[in-house]
């Protein structure tokens, strides 16, 4: 504690300078926060979908082929309903809940090869396959404000824009009232398979994507298409063939299902899932291979900076540790003075930090996207080892001082 | 209390530029006396007191503190030696100069173990009233004339209550008025028992001890008040020469 004050002596001293280190010190510590976060995010679509047959699962999109005439999409409907029996096409199907209380949550019931595989991240509770509830509640897994083991009350309709009467007034849709209970919960910046993608060479961030809980507060429900089934004749939510989809070969990857790719193919764009994962993982290394030197070259400045500092505080300080020295200190305890100065530093851009990233956060509603406290502090772990190294400089300086030399110079 | 035999101190010894700061120098001091140390400028005066204050080291010789000797102890002991038993008034006040003045007389404090913070300000502050300038506290020491400096930097040396106390040259930078004071303050801290040895030039000064020492070219021996009358300014002395044999 003692040095830790005469440390902060030491840090007052030079108070703009070390503002300026400090802020050094928290763009460093953003920058790694960066790029670590983004490493994590492509890291966890790749998790996630680790468990398809890559190869014999693909990602087709008729949505995304849609000329004028809709005829591309009718060959490829029809060429789908030939083959009938051959695959299984599951969609991300979008439900619509109507809420009586707070914010719609938009829904997406997955098919049983999709549960199957996909390995969600989850923060609490358990996935869709595992999940067990009460006669008449559907499981659901959510992100939003909801608790494992919640029961939730929505009505199921069909979505479509409401219809007015010759009033005006809008006529109520039609709808089942529906009990959902919460199986497990994702985190809230978890990325979550929509199959939204609509480029002809996709990534996994556009099957999956990152969940906009956290920016505007609509909740995500997911749950299953088997448990819905029934509700089909009021509620028209089926299956269009029209739609982005994966395809699953059961048999795996055969003549019979390439023949069917590639004349699939011809009418929409159609991706192997390896495909997609070797894209997210190029695109990976390349955020990486660009970030990395800005960041290193940035915390190699800042570096310089504190070592400069921290060498500059001590020949400054020599004096006031020789008289220090006078007063009782063991000589080789300036190291101590030293390291309270740096944890000085390091304190100050501890408390800065999060003013900073809730200020950055705000005006670029960047959110928990990039700056999540587990990669935060992975980041902080970091940075605290570098500022470390200045503390050689002062060790290497004092090797050959003694105090008696700083006592006969008058100030 | 203080015994030293046959202590050689040499600046950087074996080099060309080598000086015999010490040679052979051997003293007594009884518990609470005020002994004086006089002698010319360069004569050796501030080492002795860096070596009895056990700030700087010795080559050969023995240094008995309270029947210990000095130079077998570890860094620790010697540290503590500094922190506790003995108050260091040095020749240019040594004050911190971004402290207070508070702060100032605090700083040994910093370094005795089980000293919390508000048991070293009531401590301080105490020291501070004892020297007479316990209104001065929270001033900084830019800000205070010579006298009071000399205030601060023998509160400072006071504050652990150390019984010995060393001043090197404690008016040499006041003129006579505050010289007087300080020489009173120093007395009246004599009278209260503490043991205190000063280096000085200035006979008002050597006329308040009890004893004086006199050194010339790292040798000591007694001094009385003749020797006050000598030049200030020292012969110069061949650095290669070997120590004398002490007298
Ligand atoms: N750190 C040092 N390195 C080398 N020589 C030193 C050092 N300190 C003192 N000396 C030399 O040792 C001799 C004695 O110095 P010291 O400071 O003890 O003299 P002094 O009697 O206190 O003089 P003054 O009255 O001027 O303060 C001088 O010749 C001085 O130049
Ligand atoms: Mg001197």
């Amino acid at each position: 504690m003692t040095f830790l004050y005469l440390g902060l002596r030491m840090f007052r001293r030079n108070l703009a300078l070390n503002v300026i280190v400090i802020l050094q010190i928290i763009v460093a510590l953003l920058l790694t926060n960066l790029l670590v976060g983004q490493y994590n995010l492509a890291s966890d679509t790749l998790r996630q979908t680790a468990g398809f047959d890559a190869d014999a699962t693909y990602y087709y999109m008729p949505d995304a082929t849609m000329d004028t005439t809709g005829e591309r999409i009718e060959a490829a409907a029809a060429l789908l309903a030939q083959h009938e029996g051959e695959y299984l096409a599951e969609q991300a199907v979008q439900v619509f809940l109507e809420s009586t209380e707070g914010k719609d949550p938009m829904t997406y019931a997955y098919g049983p090869e999709t549960i199957a595989h996909l390995d969600a991240t989850l923060g609490a509770g358990v996935w869709l396959d595992e999940a067990q509830t009460a006669a008449g509640r559907i499981p659901c897994v959510t992100v939003g404000p909801y608790r494992v083991g919640e029961v939730l009350t929505f009505t199921l309709t069909d979505g479509k824009p409401l219809a007015l009467d010759e009033n005006g007034e809008p006529i109520a849709r039609p709808g089942v009232q529906l009990e959902f209970e919460v199986v497990g919960t994702l985190q809230d910046t978890a990325y979550i398979l929509t199959m939204n993608g609509m480029s002809n060479d996709p990534r996994l961030d556009e099957i999956l994507e990152l969940s906009i809980y956290e920016e505007e507060g609509t909740p995500i429900l997911l749950c299953r298409q088997a448990d819905l089934a029934q509700y089909r004749q009021q509620v028209d939510f089926s299956f269009d063939p029209a739609d982005n989809a994966l395809m699953y070969f059961p048999e795996g990857r055969t003549a019979a299902s390439e023949a069917l790719v590639a004349s699939l193919s011809e009418h929409t764009w159609v991706t192997p899932l390896s495909e997609a994962r070797a894209r997210t993982q190029e695109e990976r290394s390349k955020t990486i291979q660009t970030l990395l030197p800005v960041i290193l070259a940035l915390l190699f400045i800042g570096l310089v900076a504190l070592v400069c500092l921290t060498l500059l505080n001590t020949m400054r300080s020599l004096r006031t540790y020789a008289l220090y020295y006078i007063c009782g200190m063991r000589w080789g305890d300036h190291r101590k003075i030293c390291l309270g100065y740096v944890v000085c530093l390091l304190l100050g851009a501890a408390v800065l930090i999060g003013p900073v990233m809730y200020l950055l956060g705000e005006m670029l509603s960047l959110g928990e996207l990039i700056f999540g406290w587990n990669n935060l502090a992975f980041s902080a772990g970091i940075v605290a080892l570098a500022a470390l190294v200045p503390l050689v400089g002062p060790a290497l300086l004092m090797r050959r001082e003694t105090p008696l030399d700083y006592l006969n110079e008058s100030w | 209390m203080i015994e030293l035999k046959n202590v050689d101190k040499t600046y950087n010894p074996g080099r060309p530029n080598a000086v015999y700061a010490l040679r052979r120098v051997s003293l007594h001091i009884e518990e609470g006396e005020m002994v004086g140390v006089i002698g010319p400028s360069g004569a050796g005066k501030s080492t002795l007191l860096h070596v009895l204050g056990c700030i700087d080291r010795f080559d050969s010789g023995s240094y008995l503190l309270d029947g210990r000797e000095v130079s077998q102890l570890g860094d620790r002991e010697y540290s503590r030696l500094r922190n506790r038993e003995i108050g260091i008034v040095l020749q240019d006040f040594g004050l911190i100069e971004e402290f207070s003045v508070l702060e100032n007389v605090m700083t040994p404090l910093f370094f005795t173990p089980g000293m919390r913070g508000k048991a070293r300000r009531k401590r301080a502050l105490e020291t501070l009233n004892q020297v007479g300038i316990g209104n001065l506290a929270s001033r900084s020491v830019t800000a205070l004339s010579g006298g009071q400096k000399q205030r601060v930097a023998i509160a400072r040396a006071l504050v652990n209550h150390p019984r010995l106390l060393l001043a090197d040259e404690p008016t040499g930078a006041l003129d006579q008025k505050t010289s007087a004071e300080i020489m009173a303050l120093l007395h009246a801290l004599s009278e209260q028992g503490h043991t205190l040895v000063v280096i000085t030039h200035d006979p008002a000064v050597a006329a308040v001890c009890d004893r004086l020492y006199y050194i010339q070219d790292g040798t000591l021996r007694d001094g009385s008040a003749a020797d006050m009358a000598r030049p200030v300014v020292a012969s110069p002395a061949p650095a290669q020469e070997a120590p004398p044999a002490a007298e």
